[in-house]
């Protein structure tokens, strides 16, 4: 049985422990997304430190990251050129996973119907207030486009 | 009224009504004036003289930030991250008209036809006719399993009768294709190169050159063709000036306009010059450039371009601007030759419900 590739630290502020799941770095189907192939595994691993050290966090406790480039530009994490990430809430002793978001909700199966979009928009303003992105940066993603 | 851009440029300022931060400006679809969406979901009609027409009213029934705003018919179309909202004119009237697809769209735009068309990222582009009442379908092109995305997208005239949809399709390239309403498949037609990322597109036909487009990279590569649907490969160019990660390209009047994160440019001319076959590496442009924080433009009233700025929105007007004034430099641009690259990808349509 395949085990999923895990970081070798935990991260700085609760010591969570990071696995790649195959099924976000080249397995999965064409549903899945997928991690930027020259994103290194250190800089997706610091994208989920950060989020937990800064608490960039929903009402379910999922996190959400972004990651700069020198220039203060929001660097693509996905293939589909997905600027943010989500990292669903894992089982205590679980090591956490993610994966690049969309930035526009795909077609709903008809039992998430009415569910709210991922990430809210308080998610937004605490990357701006924390400093990971700017106001301009917020105001695009919050409309589903590019930063 | 102010003149903060600069003195050499006509333009007005308006700041955001109190609890209504703009997320998108544009033409309004009702009458000759203006439209502003906010980042709660909220529409407000403005006339030409931007006074407010009504109160504004809820047009994204999630609440999520509007992004783009179209009509067709008594329809408009309403997008966001979260759904598209399609409001009939009873809806406006004060009377139930309004249904909400389940998937959100990056923008909307309508064909010459008559058809709603989405960017649906890689849901492909969805296509719904203007008449919502019967049956409240919409037709979508899938196209993720041929990684197709579509990202933003216009409708110009095609030929034999068909609108002719080219789309904005980020790392896949420039996309196109002719589409009937009777069609069951759509061929979209790509073009690319390594390391493209195309973020917009829009048109620079003229009379001469009914399907002339010009095409943005998020990194200010411009690509402009004189007929998208003929053999001639992209004029691919850059300037050096233009800096921050490109956003929106318009064109009014033969010029063209390049919303970054750094500013707005205005290259003088430039499409002009494209179709006279005298743009070269060692062809000066004059570039019109505007610092400033703005997060989407759109064209209204022919002549004006509203700029979405983080508090207030700001409307310049393009016949009003000199050619060289003090905002302009001079600048020659790269010339490049990439490899592109194009294929074909076959869509079948599958209809989807809305819900009311």
């Amino acid at each position: 049985m395949n085990v999923d590739p895990e970081h070798s630290a935990t991260t700085r502020k609760n010591k969570y422990r990071y696995c790649f799941t195959s099924k976000h770095h080249g397995g999965g189907t064409s549903e899945d997304a997928q991690w930027h192939p020259q994103l290194s595994r250190d800089e997706e691993f610091a994208v989920f430190d950060e989020a937990d050290y800064r608490d960039i966090s929903d009402d379910n406790g999922w996190f959400y990251g972004v990651l700069c480039s020198e220039e203060r530009q929001l660097r693509d994490l996905g293939t589909w050129s997905q600027q943010v990430a989500e990292f669903p809430k894992a089982n205590v002793g679980v090591p956490w996973h993610g994966y690049p978001i969309w930035a526009v909700n795909s077609d709903a199966p008809s039992n998430r119907a009415g569910e709210k979009m991922r990430p809210p928009k308080s998610v937004f303003l605490k990357l701006e207030t924390v400093g990971l992105i700017t106001k301009q940066q917020r105001k695009r993603l919050l409309k589903g486009q590019h930063a | 009224m102010s003149q903060d851009i600069s003195a050499d440029i006509p333009s007005r300022r308006l700041n955001f009504p109190p609890g209504f931060d703009v997320s998108w400006a544009g033409p309004s679809p009702l009458a000759n004036g203006f439209c502003l969406g906010s980042e709660n979901g909220l529409l407000q009609f403005f006339d030409a003289e931007f006074r407010p027409i009504g109160a504004p009213f809820k047009a994204s029934a999630s609440g999520e930030a509007i992004n783009s705003v179209v009509r067709a018919g008594t329809w408009l179309a309403v997008s966001t991250r979260h759904e598209i909202n399609f409001i009939g004119k009873e809806s406006l009237d004060g009377k139930l008209g309004s249904f909400q697809t389940s998937f959100g769209a990056h923008h909307l735009a309508v064909t010459p036809s008559g058809y709603f068309i989405a960017a649906l990222g890689r849901q492909g582009i969805l296509f719904a006719s203007a008449h919502l009442t019967k049956g409240n379908f919409v037709i979508t092109n899938p196209g993720p399993q041929a990684g197709l995305y579509v990202y933003r997208l216009i409708a110009v005239p095609g030929s034999g009768g068909k609108d002719l949809i080219v789309s904005a399709g980020r790392t896949g390239g420039i996309s196109f294709g002719q589409w009937h309403e009777s069609q069951t498949t759509t061929k979209m037609n790509t073009m690319s190169f390594a390391g493209l990322d195309v973020v917009d597109v829009c048109s620079i036909a003229t009379a001469e050159h009914p399907r002339a487009i010009a095409a943005l990279g998020k990194d200010g590569t411009i690509m402009l063709t004189r007929d998208i649907l003929g053999n001639e490969k992209p004029g691919t160019l850059k300037f050096v000036t233009i800096t921050g990660a490109a956003y929106r390209i318009v064109c009014r009047r033969g010029h063209l306009f390049i919303l970054s994160s750094h500013g707005l440019f205005g290259l003088w001319n430039l499409a002009e010059s494209f179709f006279q076959g005298m743009l070269t590496a060692k062809s000066e442009t004059n570039i019109l450039m505007m610092p400033m924080e703005a997060t989407d433009i759109n064209v209204a009233l022919d002549h004006l371009i509203l700029i979405v700025g983080l508090d207030h929105f700001e409307v310049i007007d393009v016949d009003g601007i000199q050619s060289e004034n003090g905002c302009t430099v001079r600048g020659m641009p790269e010339i490049f030759s990439p490899d592109w690259m194009s294929s074909g990808i076959s869509q079948t349509a599958k209809e989807v419900a809305l819900s009311a």
